[in-house]
């Protein structure tokens, strides 16, 4: 187990790397001047090219890319051009937001979705499971701009329970984070209602059905925790997607997340933002992926010793 | 009379499907004595292990029971409500599968599964339940019992996990345990030593109710025979009777194919044709395509069980009664 | 046993239903929209800025605006922009137009207390061309300026401290227009002491230290900013107290905000045209305000390139674009038709010039003559992704006309920083875009486009009448008014009149929208979506 988390551990730090290489060589070889996009409309030729130098954008890639490396060992991601600030600094702002927005979504989302899920499963053919299976259905293939402007018409705009946009109170979160969480919900409620029924038909159950356990002992003791196993795949990927940010839901309601930043850069050939939150995502998916492996591996014995 | 531990009456189950309910039990009437074990042998698909889930009120849905007194102890169980019915289960009567490497939930621990039934019956604390199910592997014969405890489904071998599900089903002294099919994925050698691990389960007071389509096992361990097919009892008598004098043309031709084996014939001898579709059988005798005697009222008429001798009916036009000796 | 075990988990199941239940219904508890404090003023914006420091941006000018001073404002006056004094008193211009004598208004201190002198404004001039600066032009028309940017001086030679209240200026050439170009939000004076300190500037509030009405106490990046009315400020206080600008990427957002009352001004460019025309036109009535996004609207064209070097085909190409139907059909009339390149607004713009009108039957004719057979003529139109969806629209419509004459304009669509690239490397067909004014002054438009041969051709146009590029030039040095007057006006005469060099659209009009609780509100001269907060009048 240890050894295994040690070769994971390089393994992380090996991707990062290439990620980080892979970006900054891309970076450099796309069509158009980043300093010339940053400096906009009204900027001449010789003011470009003094800034190009200024940011050392002249220098040879490889001296670009160890300078790169070195600052960024020692936290240092270099400057926004479009923003002006340091990029670990704007960077940590808004994790600390999508953070937020990330877990409400998840946790909206895996509730909602696992209720839904059980419930659905253990009344199959029911009406409940028509009525969730339909919300699951629209979750799934709903955009997330729709489900966003939606709520936000509804409960901020006409019914005035809770805000247009800004998180300034935690209720700031809750529409954001339904609107977020409403797809991975009716992910999350198919996979659970499929395996369940699934596992429902194992043997095993009718074990416990023989030694006297009723349904919902059943359900919460034998079921769920063999249907969660890949439930727990599919959240653990649902969480490094939602910490990678979401653009269209932190755009509808303003919040300053990952999404919005990463956007900002694309948008702005905004250099050092691209690469710090590329490297984040990348950072995030990696620890994700981890993370769904670790679970996988205490929730399933057969694994643990197998790893 | 000797006092039965198992009387069911009548059971009838099926399943309905859009071209009818198929009838996969149709009046079967089992008595198992206290302290007998009684087996009921036949092909899979002849309604056997619906015929033992019946009893256990296991039926997996869309299957259902519809119709039959089930009376265990002295007590019709068939129409009680599925919450009292549930504590007679593990309690008053078990079950164990044929598969135990799927019958066993492979994310918790085996000692723990074994100490679930207890708590289910007994208000006990968990470090007794635990305590009373390593009791219980040594009873079954699991040595090293309380670190086997200790493991997963998926680190102790076939053998081990059936001795295991006995334990479960055994943990509570039930009165009756099914035992469906109990050593059919077994090795042999293994397979012997379950069988006395039954025989010793049953000489030290439980009945047992043993499904098999292995009339071997059922020869070693039987004391009294059920015969099914399609669905219906077509012969049940003692065991020696049984295979000394079978009566149903059925039952003589699944004893027949046994013994070709043994003698290593040059043949083996098999039954005609194949087991009938439960939602088309013929109108008279359900055996009666397959018969090698098969007469023109075989195919209008479903004959009766009748008692041919003492303790020996046959489901058979054609079954001669036997002279008593 | 089973029993009791089964009624508590029921009776658990109905506890944990009802505490859900009551947390639902804590979390929908109405929450009254928090009113407004006195003075408060709410905006919101779609971008955030990039930096608070004039000297690192061409167009994010709400902070330096509000917080610094100029020495010269260009303020609406009687509905005219006029240049006034500010931190200015007074001010002469020698004989020759080339030296300008400053006396500073007594008094003037910045919000840190320390007190405005001639230096804080020798300072600012010169690290224009010091610091990574995009606004150079400006200081560079002092004499010495060159040598300064290029580290050969340490000093700005033409720039003369008397005392702390007195200066003098000497230009390179006379420029007519230099005070208006002193009002650019760039030639906002900053303190010299607090620039010797701060590492950075422009990114922290503490930092940013003005003389203006308004003092930045936080930005928040990518949520907002506040400006409160700073104590210090020399001039009349205003009637807005604080401003938060919010950062509402989302214009649907945005309007909901303000229909909903929490913004008390909504900039109706950020939305959808439709909606303008159907939600706010027809409710908000009179609290809409109009004024001229002071700028142009042009297509042009690129000389070094087949067809287009012909002058009947660039005038072919104007004939044949019907000017009327994009400004009805995409901009629901709110742009004024333009045929010249000094925009409406500006003090040299010509009223009464008439140029090239929709005659499609006209162009076809004129393309006969010239001896182009019919569809021979293709060329590409470069588009901007980036640019909104109007533009993007009138890309389509441009095609669509000139099709219809017979002329193939195929749509390229370039990500913005390859289009930028391709456009200064002159080697662009033709494009559309629009030039905002900085200053009140017709040489900010002339000069960029038709000015020297650089100049035109990071504009992808080369013109390549050098004869009227030096007539450009040397227009900024006439001193008597009248006469530069005239004279622009015959250099659009010459470029737009005889050889079709580019092609004027309109000047867009750009629309707020006031919440109630705002009295009166003049917008920027030149139309800008940044605004100075003073010009607000709360109710």
């Amino acid at each position: 187990m240890k050894q295994s988390l040690l070769r994971r551990f390089i393994q992380a730090v090996i991707v990062l790397l290439g990620v980080a290489l892979m970006i900054f060589i891309m970076l450099r070889v796309v069509p158009g001047n980043p300093v010339a996009t940053m400096m906009g409309e009204h900027a001449d030729i010789d003011t470009i090219q003094r800034m190009t130098a200024e940011l050392g954008l002249d220098q040879p890639i490889h001296v670009q890319f160890a300078r790169y490396v070195l600052d960024a060992l020692r936290g240092d991601f270099g400057t926004s051009y479009s923003m002006g600030k340091p990029v670990s600094q704007l960077m940590a702002a808004a994790f600390g937001n999508t953070l937020a927005l990330a877990v409400a979504a998840a946790l909206f989302a895996w509730v909602v979705g696992i209720a839904c899920g059980i419930v659905a499963a253990v009344r199959k053919n029911g009406l409940l499971d028509h009525l969730f299976m339909g919300f699951s259905l629209l979750g799934v293939s709903m955009p997330v701009f729709m489900v966003a402007m939606l709520l936000q018409y509804v409960f901020a705009y006409h019914l005035h329970w809770l805000p247009i946009s800004g998180v300034d109170s935690w209720k700031g979160y809750i529409l954001p984070a339904i609107a977020l969480g409403w797809n991975s919900a009716g992910s999350v409620a198919r996979l659970v209602r499929s395996t369940l029924l699934d596992v429902l038909q194992q043997d095993y159950i009718d074990t416990a059905r023989a030694k006297g356990r009723g349904q919902p002992g059943i359900l919460v003791l034998h079921a769920l925790r063999n249907a969660m196993l890949p439930v727990m795949t599919m959240m653990a990927m649902q969480l490094s997607s939602l910490l990678s940010g979401a653009v269209i839901t932190e755009t509808v309601f303003s919040i300053n997340g990952i999404g919005r930043l990463a956007v900002q850069a694309i948008s702005g050939r905004d250099i050092p933002l691209l690469q710090g939150t590329a490297l984040f995502t990348t950072l995030v998916v990696v620890l994700g992926n981890l993370l769904a492996d670790s679970l996988y591996a205490v929730l399933d014995p057969r694994i643990r010793r197998e790893a | 009379m000797e006092p039965m531990t198992l009387r069911a009456v009548g059971l009838c189950a099926g399943i309905p499907t859009q071209k009818g309910e198929i009838r996969a039990v149709n009046d079967v009437s089992i008595d198992v004595p206290a302290g007998s074990i009684v087996g009921i042998v036949g092909e899979s698909g002849c309604g056997k292990s619906m015929t033992a889930r019946a009893i256990m009120g296991l039926m997996r849905s869309p299957a259902r029971m519809t119709g039959g007194e089930i009376w265990l102890n002295g007590r019709d169980i068939a129409r009680l409500p599925e919450r009292q019915r549930r504590a007679l289960r593990g309690s008053e009567m078990s079950m164990i599968f044929q598969e135990p490497m799927t019958s066993l939930n492979p994310v918790m621990k085996v000692g723990r599964q074994v100490a679930e039934a207890v708590r289910l019956h007994a208000n006990v604390s968990r470090q007794e339940a635990d305590r009373r199910a390593v009791e219980m592997f040594e009873a079954v014969g699991i040595s090293d019992a309380a670190s086997r405890a200790r493991c997963y489904p998926h680190q102790l071998s076939g053998g081990l996990r059936q001795r295991v599900m006995i334990a479960m089903a055994m943990v509570c002294r039930p009165k009756l345990l099914i035992a469906d099919e109990p050593t059919t994925a077994l090795d042999v050698t293994v397979e012997a030593q379950i069988l006395r691990l039954m025989r010793n389960l049953c000489d030290a007071g439980t009945s047992i109710l043993l499904i098999s389509h292995n009339l071997g096992v059922i020869a070693q361990l039987c004391d009294y025979v059920y015969v099914m097919y399609a669905g219906r009892i077509v012969e049940q008598a003692g065991v020696i009777k049984l295979f000394d004098h079978p009566a149903h043309p059925y039952t003589r031709g699944l004893l027949n194919a046994v013994s070709s084996l043994r003698r290593g014939g040059e043949r083996l001898d098999t039954i005609n044709g194949v087991v009938p579709n439960l939602l088309r059988l013929p109108e008279g005798c359900s055996f009666s395509l397959r018969c090698d005697a098969c007469e023109a009222r075989c195919a209008q008429e479903m004959p009766e069980l009748r008692e041919i001798a003492p303790g020996h009916k046959a489901r058979c036009h054609l079954a001669e009664r036997e002279a008593w000796s | 046993m089973a029993h009791r075990f089964a009624n508590r988990s029921r009776r658990m199941a109905r506890q944990a239903a009802f505490m859900l239940a009551a947390l639902l219904f804590a979390a929908v508890l109405p929450c009254s929209a928090e009113a407004a404090e006195d003075g408060l003023l709410r905006a919101a914006i779609l971008y955030d800025i990039s930096t608070m420091d004039v000297a690192k941006t061409t167009d994010n000018y709400m902070i330096p605006m509000n917080v610094f001073d100029r020495l010269f404002e260009t303020r609406m006056v009687d509905g005219t922009a006029q240049v006034v004094n500010s931190l200015c008193e007074d001010c002469s211009v020698s004989e020759d137009g080339l030296t300008y004598s400053f006396t500073l208004k007594d008094g003037v201190v910045f919000s840190n207390g320390s007190a405005l002198t001639a230096s804080d404004v020798q300072y600012s001039f010169e690290r224009l061309l010091i610091a990574a600066s995009e606004n150079t032009d400006i200081p560079l028309e002092v004499v010495g300026g060159e040598a300064l940017m290029n580290g050969e001086a340490d000093a700005l030679e033409g720039f003369n401290v008397k005392d702390d209240t007195h200066f003098s200026v000497t230009l390179n050439a006379p420029n007519a227009g230099f005070m208006a170009e002193l009002s650019a939000p760039a030639m906002s004076i900053v303190d010299a002491e607090t620039m010797a300190q701060v590492e950075n500037f422009g990114s922290e509030p503490a930092d940013t230290i003005g003389t203006g009405p308004y003092i930045v106490t936080e930005w928040v990046a990518n949520d907002h900013y506040t400006l409160v009315a700073n104590d210090r400020y020399w001039g009349e206080a205003p009637s807005v107290k604080k401003v938060i600008v919010r950062v509402i990427p989302d214009a649907g957002t945005q309007n909901l905000m303000f229909q909903n009352g929490e913004l008390d001004i909504i900039d109706l460019q950020n939305l959808d045209s439709a909606i303008v025309e159907s939600a706010y036109k027809p409710v908000y009535g009179d609290r809409i305000v109009s004024t001229p996004k002071v700028g142009l609207t042009y297509l042009t064209f690129n000389e070094k390139k087949d067809y287009l070097s012909d002058v009947n085909v660039r005038r072919a190409v104007g004939m044949a674009i019907d000017v009327d139907a994009i400004i009805t059909g995409i901009y629901s009339g709110n742009a004024i038709r333009e045929y010249g390149i000094i925009p409406t607004g500006i003090w040299a713009h010509n009223d009464a010039l008439t140029g090239i009108e929709y005659d499609p039957e006209g162009a076809k004719a004129l393309l006969r003559e010239a001896g182009y057979a019919e569809g021979e003529i293709s060329f590409e139109l470069s588009m901007d992704s980036a640019a909104d969806s109007n533009a993007q629209l009138v890309y389509q419509y441009i095609s669509q006309f000139l099709d219809a004459v017979g002329i193939k304009a195929n749509i390229k669509s370039y990500d913005h920083s390859a289009w930028i690239n391709l456009r200064m490397s002159g080697e662009m067909d033709s494009f559309l875009a629009r030039w905002g004014m900085d200053y009140n002054d017709p040489a900010n438009i002339m000069f960029t486009f038709f000015g020297n041969e650089r100049n035109t051709a990071q504009r992808s146009l080369n013109y390549p009448d050098a004869a009227t590029m030096a007539r450009v030039a040397a227009a900024s040095a006439i001193v008597d008014d009248a006469g530069r007057e005239a004279e622009y006006q015959a250099l659009e005469q010459k470029i737009i009149g005889e050889d079709a060099a580019w092609f004027p659209l309109f000047e867009e009009l750009h629309l707020y929208c006031l919440g109630e609780r705002v009295a009166e509100f003049i917008p920027h001269w030149a139309g800008f979506s940044d605004f100075y907060a003073a010009d607000v009048t709360l109710k």
